[in-house]
């Protein structure tokens, strides 16, 4: 006789009852990815919205900065609330740190969190391979913040071609560079690819954090140093490289002694006529005055040719990671429980 | 769509951790067919949760092979689930959102009626936080993520931890009841031998590095007697345990031959004599029935 | 709809508990023909057993013809146990033996030691 057939144990292809009705909006693991981080994806659009408000109200006071000449005088309009050189530099320093801030976010709660809970091998169990795991963790909230970064860069740059020299700080200072232009978005991607490095090394949230921050910064500082070698500077002699009398950090400038050798020394560079140059040169015993520098123009090379290091750069520590990913390591949790 | 060879097949891991040259596994090796539910039994640091986390991939073992379904555990990670001891559930989400995680997840393969029927029987509502449940309702919960995703095999570790013998029972029942219909392979490690007597059908128990019995409960206690009597030699059966037993002795043997010829009691003893035996007495020779033993290309293959 | 308990302890097998249960309720007329059993599932989910021991147990009183799977409907009782009650034949047998004995002038013990030595011969324990 045969058994009983309603107790049947052999397993059958038929599909189990499906979810509630389809909603619409998001689906798979771009909605977990957004509920997971609600709190703090929120968290950056406050963030954007206060930066923009406080870009826009520099942008508006930079831009009828002629109206305030002479303001709080007697009938003369009230002066702007705000100091703007103060709201400049703010918002400037802002964005050259935002990349800092993407890497520790990247580490600590979007990466080391889940494997430090063991969230991270739940969505493996769910049948998330850890390559899309950590690709939508980069992605979702990445592209969020390069919006950010996209919209408060262009702002500031609006904002800051309004100034004029003395108003504002020239291009080549380090956080109008940063802001003014698309490197913030390249670093803002190497934030997140190293974060996410840093994640993955040390397992747990504040050491990751510390970690990814300890990693990001010598690179911000050495592309700071590095930046003016990325181009090819322009040279000036005599009269003009005095009348030029650029910056320091973007070349070198001096005299060149009488037997042909060069010294830096930026003395000689402050006179008023060619005559008054010819007399300070006879004083320092030199022939000439050599510069070497980076006109306005190359704002947009430099900016370029830093991107595409950054970029290479994050592609390798992005390789590195998923790299690392595929080893299968251990999360701490489940080697913790393996000692039980 | 569904696979008639082992369910689980290992051949010679070996797993460390650090520096230590202390092995968690050494030269461990199994085999556990389809449609069992097996119990996964063994000392305080024997090694179980790191054995199920190298079967479900998220370590990998020094040296050695697992399969799993035929295949690797990321081939067929759609085809099981794992639990992990600490239940990990997202602590922001809600219930409801939890199980939705699955059917998201898995979309070609979710079951909602089922993963409901044990996340909400005597458990949460389905708007409670998971950082506000209790042990045996984020139990439940993950449970219910590993039932609704319909896998062929669970690998569960140390499931009822946390629970009260009410919930224990509840919730095995609730297991088992999910399997009928499937005839899904599960294995739950365990420290609690006498409520795994009834549910489980297979066992391995785990200690000093490797499988010292693998089988169907069944065969293994068959392959065992307890015999008493105030014969001092127990003669040509392999004794794995001996004591005193007033004037005369008691033994826990293996017989190798017949067990009337001598003039002592004889009776069949229960999984967990037979377990607690082997447990006090490391040196006890290992036993693995056929059915637990790993096809030869697999160990040809380490 | 009967419900089984399982007691892991008695040194009876499962399975066996199942089909003795049973049994039971078809002597004491708690389970008549046409009543249906629970199904491995319903029985699996209050006594958290392995459903392979239900599976057994069933395929063992299909084998005596005490009940019948009907598919896809369920598992129903198909013979009765009540005939073994004291009117039959072998009930009025055993009444008179137990007046013959009690005549002969054994106790109450050493009745139930020969009831007890005569069932084992005849009826030895796990068999059927």
């Amino acid at each position: 006789m045969t058994a009983p057939t309603e107790v049947s144990r052999l397993p059958d292809g038929s599909p189990g009852t499906p979810a509630p009705a389809r909603r619409r909006g998001p689906h798979g693991l771009l909605w977990l990815t957004l509920r997971v981080h609600r709190a703090s994806l929120w968290g950056w659009a406050a963030f954007a919205a206060v930066a923009t408000g406080g870009l826009l109200w520099l942008y508006d006071i930079a831009r009828t900065r002629e109206q305030w000449d002479g303001c709080g005088g007697p009938g003369r309009p009230a002066c702007p609330p705000v100091d703007e050189m103060r709201l400049f530099d703010l918002l400037s320093n802002m964005i050259t740190f935002l990349p800092f801030a993407v890497a520790v976010y990247a580490a600590g709660v979007l990466v080391a969190r889940d494997l430090e809970n063991g969230t991270a091998a739940l969505a493996r169990t769910q049948s998330v391979s850890p390559a899309r795991w950590l690709a939508a963790k980069l992605a979702v909230p990445g592209v969020l913040i390069m919006a950010i970064t996209a919209v408060m860069s262009l702002i500031f740059r609006q904002a800051w071609s309004f100034g004029t020299q003395q108003a504002f700080h020239p291009w080549h200072f380090d956080a109008v560079f940063h802001s003014a232009g698309v490197i913030s978005l390249a670093h803002v991607v190497l934030g997140l690819a190293v974060g996410a490095l840093a994640g993955l090394l040390a397992k747990r949230t504040l050491p990751a954090m510390g970690l990814a921050f300890a990693a990001f910064l010598p690179v911000h500082l050495a592309f700071n140093s590095l930046r003016y070698d990325l181009w090819p500077r322009v040279g000036a002699t005599g009269f003009d490289a005095a009348r030029i009398h650029s910056d320091p950090v973007l070349g070198e400038m001096g005299f060149v002694k009488d037997g042909g050798a060069r010294v830096q020394d930026s003395s000689c560079y402050g006179v008023a006529s060619p005559a008054d140059l010819q007399k300070c040169l006879d004083v320092h015993g030199a022939r000439d005055l050599y510069l070497e520098f980076h006109p306005s123009s190359h704002f947009w090379p430099i900016q370029l040719v830093e991107t595409g290091i950054v970029l290479a750069l994050a592609a390798v520590v992005l390789w590195a990671a998923f790299r690392l990913l595929g080893t299968g390591n251990a999360t701490p949790t489940s080697r913790q429980e393996a000692a039980a | 769509m569904t696979y008639e060879g082992a369910a689980l097949e290992a051949a010679g891991l070996d797993m460390k951790y650090g520096r230590s040259s202390n092995h968690v596994l050494r030269d461990c090796s199994f085999r556990l067919p389809t449609g069992r539910i097996c119990a996964l039994v063994g000392a305080n640091g024997a090694g179980k949760s790191t054995l199920l986390a190298l079967a479900s991939g998220l370590l990998r073992p020094a040296e050695g092979t697992i399969r799993m379904l035929g295949g690797t555990p990321a081939e067929v990670r759609e085809r099981f689930a794992y639990v992990a001891q600490s239940k990990p559930l997202f602590p922001q989400l809600t219930v409801a959102e939890t199980l939705r995680l699955g059917a998201e997840l898995n979309p070609r393969r979710w079951d909602q009626a089922a993963a409901e029927r044990i996340a909400y029987n005597d458990g949460p509502e389905p708007g409670a936080r998971i950082r506000k449940l209790s042990g045996g309702q984020r139990t439940r919960v993950a449970l219910a993520l590993a039932f609704g995703k319909r896998a062929e095999l669970l690998l569960l570790d140390e499931p009822m931890a946390d629970l009260d013998p009410l919930a224990r029972q509840r919730l095995t029942g609730a297991l088992m009841a999910e399997t009928v219909e499937h005839g899904t392979t599960i294995v739950m490690s365990s420290h609690v031998i006498a409520e795994l007597e009834g549910a489980c059908d297979y066992l391995f128990l785990l200690g000093s590095g490797r499988m010292r019995l693998a089988g169907e409960c069944d065969e293994i206690l068959a392959a065992h007697r307890r015999l008493t009597g105030m014969q001092g030699e127990f003669g040509q059966h392999t004794v794995i345990e001996e004591r005193g037993a007033g004037r005369g002795r008691t033994a826990l043997v293996r017989p190798n031959g017949d067990t009337d010829a001598g003039s002592w009691d004889v009776e069949e003893p229960s999984l967990e004599e037979v377990l607690l035996a082997h447990l006090r007495n490391p040196d006890a020779p290992d036993l693995r029935t056929r059915s637990a033993t790993p096809a030869p290309r697999l160990e040809a293959a380490v | 709809m009967i419900e089984f308990r399982i007691d892991r302890r008695s040194g009876v097998a499962t399975y066996l508990q199942i089909v003795q249960q049973t049994k039971q309720a078809l002597r004491l007329g708690l389970l008549e023909p046409g009543d249906r059993l629970p199904t491995a599932r319903e029985v699996v989910e209050a006594t958290a057993i392995n459903p392979n021991t239900v599976l057994k147990a069933y395929r063992e009183l299909e084998r005596e013809g005490l009940v019948e799977a009907r598919r896809g409907l369920g598992t129903f009782v198909r013979k009765s146990l009540v005939g073994a009650a004291t009117g039959s034949p072998l009930g009025r047998e055993l009444t008179e033996w137990m007046r013959r004995a009690h005549t002969t002038g054994l106790d109450r013990e050493s009745v139930a030691a020969l009831f007890q030595a005569a069932l084992d011969e005849e009826f030895p324990e796990g068999e059927q």
